[in-house]
């Protein structure tokens, strides 16, 4: 009888340097499922690795010691022993589960991140282009993307930004709604300063300027990230035409003080003005946070939400967990009537789009 | 021909309050739940239920004008018939705004009013008839069919045209009270660093400002003119009492509260948490002008209070 193994490691049982060392790159997939099929006799396989984890789901006979060469194929792309102790193993409807619970985000770092379900969905497709994936692989991934959307929808596991940067976008976008019509102006040309250039110029702010003491350093930034450059002492006109203002020179003292920003708000026609103060020291003046359609965000505010968001998601788990049980028993059905040859149907929530298993 | 007519009306009104309690809670639950099931259920029934209490509007107003007699429409003197047409007019109003911008959202902020309204027509009924709620509003319709025999108002069209101008823009007042309260909600958030999962998920301050200024320069002028008919009618029926009367003096200063807003808004600039305040402010005095004023002003209060 075919059996499904996992063996993996990931960020609650290896540090990042061991799991750096057993990473399977996109390029070596096609090379390293063909090598462990050869070696562990698996009839399909799917290697999903990540930054967080290492993970091979492998469908065997059972009669093999299968787990013993799954870990060694594992082993074997890097040859180091000592690796083996932070190796863990599941079997069936607990690797079934443990599948289901990665793809919903439930075991990774930041609970119930994006980032993870397109992971597996491209592991998935690798082991399909290497066309080492059979019918149980086949419906299992499927189903594990499909788990992990649900989850996502049907609970707050995914809800509410988780990191600085997507913070102050998701509050930009509480001010000002579509940000495709704001005007964004980044003080310092530090790596804060660009990450956060960045994550407004993916979100389609079209006119972003950058200031910063050393004008040099700010056009160099300007033409990485697609931006106007603009000299310092321009800052207090830029005021009045910009949206978001993000700040993070290492100045020691306040660059935006109360009197500047109240002169700017009078041109600005009642506009909303959106600080965010990364910098420490803070280059906003505490007492601009008192004028009337003034946001004012400085980096504890920031951690602060973020953190607070990380907090419900985790107050989520429970019921995500139940959820994911649910679907794994589901599973469970049509696994142990695929493995008997019997049919058996697996109903895709609202769609009736069925698959099912057929004797094999 | 009365008897069976207003029957169905009766049933109309019902079904559609249903209709709308069902819609406000599938509302109220999308807030929390945040399954867009929710809302899309709750718009679809909302829809429905909107055309079942039309239907019951234009029926009444159908018999009304077929009445022997009267030359104009009186549908609208009557609480439970004011109420009534209050109500659909905000719930119209507000599939006008989610037509514009999907912002289901909002419905938990601006059908409560709608549903209670209903409510209290409902209550306005079974006080005049007691029976079991829902067949009190049959008997409400038939009580009112024979009292509004009586001489109530000289009845004319501009009369007839001013009380559903008036209730249009009360409706649009209404729907920019919602948003004005979904808007300090989110600002407050936004401004004291806090924000809960409703933060994340109401529309931006920006959206809401411009949907509330929209709303009010929308019903200003429809306000304005069913005042100013009004007060020529009353001019032409009253005489020169017309002026000293509370309800016309109270729309004045209504009427003043939201010319400012708009001035305020549009020449000098006034957004953000203080036109929210207007918005709150100028349909709290609507609501004092409706619910409170008709009882002084004896124009304007309404007929088939008592059981005759």
């Amino acid at each position: 009888m075919n059996r499904l193994r996992l063996v993996g490691l990931s960020h609650r049982t290896a540090p990042v340097e061991w799991r750096e060392r057993l990473a399977v790159p996109d390029s070596r997939v096609p090379e390293f499922l063909a090598d462990l099929r050869l070696k562990a006799g698996a009839g399909e396989a799917v290697v999903l690795s990540t930054c967080n984890r290492v993970e091979l789901y492998a469908v065997t006979p059972s009669d093999n010691d299968c787990e013993c060469l799954l870990r060694k194929g594992l082993l074997d792309l890097h040859g180091d022993v000592a690796l083996d102790t932070c190796l863990y193993a599941r079997d069936d409807h607990d690797a079934v589960r443990h599948l289901f619970r990665v793809a919903a985000g439930l075991d990774s770092l930041v609970v119930g991140e994006a980032e993870i379900l397109g992971q597996v969905k491209r592991s998935y497709d690798l082991a399909r282009q290497s066309e080492t994936t059979g019918k149980l692989t086949n419906v299992l991934f499927q189903r594990a993307l499909f788990v992990g959307k649900t989850v996502r929808s049907e609970t707050k596991i995914a809800e509410g930004p988780t990191s600085v940067p997507s913070l102050a976008v998701s509050l930009a976008t509480r001010i000002f709604g579509n940000l495709a019509e704001c005007r964004a102006l980044v003080v310092g040309a530090g790596p804060m300063a660009e990450l956060a250039a960045r994550a407004l110029k993916s979100q389609k702010v079209p006119h972003l300027a950058i200031a910063n003491r050393t004008l040099e350093n700010a056009v160099a930034m300007a033409q990485r990230v697609g931006a106007h450059p603009t000299p310092f002492d321009a800052l207090a006109r830029e005021l009045v035409l910009a949206d978001i203002v993000i700040c993070s020179t290492g100045a020691l003292d306040f660059i935006f003080r109360r009197d500047v920003v109240a002169a700017a708000l009078d041109e600005r026609r009642g506009r909303p003005l959106f600080f965010i103060d990364i910098a420490v020291p803070r280059d906003v003046d505490p007492a601009v946070d008192e004028l009337e359609n003034v946001y004012l965000y400085n980096i504890d505010d920031l951690e602060g939400l973020v953190n607070e968001t990380r907090v419900r998601r985790e107050a989520e788990i429970v019921q995500a967990d139940r959820l994911v049980d649910q679907k794994a028993l589901e599973f469970a059905a049509w696994f142990d009537a695929w493995r008997r040859g019997t049919r058996a149907a697996l109903r895709h929530g609202h769609e009736s789009l069925a698959v099912e298993a057929e004797p094999g | 021909m009365g008897l069976n007519v207003q029957k169905i009306q009766a049933l109309l009104f019902d079904f559609g309050l249903i209709g709308y309690v069902t819609a406000v809670a599938l509302y109220l639950a999308y807030v929390f739940s945040r399954r867009d099931q929710h809302s899309l259920v709750g718009h679809r029934i909302l829809w429905a239920s909107s055309f079942l209490h039309a239907a019951s509007l234009i029926l009444g107003l159908w018999i009304e004008s077929h009445r022997p007699g009267h030359l104009a429409f009186e549908f609208w003197n009557s609480w439970f018939e004011s109420l009534s047409l209050f109500s659909f007019l905000i719930v119209a109003v507000f599939l006008g705004v989610q037509t514009r911008a999907r912002l289901a959202i909002l419905g938990a902020f601006i059908l409560p009013w709608a549903v209670l309204l209903m409510g209290m027509a409902l209550t306005n009924a079974f006080l005049a008839s007691p029976r079991c709620p829902f067949a009190s509003v049959e008997d409400f319709l038939k009580l009112a069919d024979t009292a509004r025999r009586l001489p109530a108002l000289p009845g004319s069209l501009w009369a007839t045209v001013h009380v559903p101008l008036l209730f249009f823009s009360y409706a649009a007042f209404a729907n920019a009270f919602g948003i004005g309260l979904a808007f300090l909600i989110q600002e407050r958030q936004l401004k004291t660093h806090r924000s809960t999962e409703l933060g994340y998920r109401l529309p931006s301050l920006e959206e809401m400002d411009r949907l509330i200024a929209r709303l009010i320069a929308l019903a200003f002028p429809a306000f304005t003119v069913g005042l100013a008919l009004g007060v020529v009618w009353a001019r032409s029926a009253w005489g020169d009492r017309w002026a000293t009367d509370p309800k016309v003096i109270w729309s004045a200063v209504v009427w003043a509260v939201y010319l400012g807003y708009l001035i305020l808004r549009y020449a000098f600039n006034w957004r953000g948490r203080r036109g929210a305040y207007f918005s709150l402010a100028g349909f709290g005095l609507v609501l004092v002008s409706y619910m409170g004023i008709n009882y002084v002003s004896k124009t304007h209060s309404y007929v088939v209070e008592d059981r005759p």
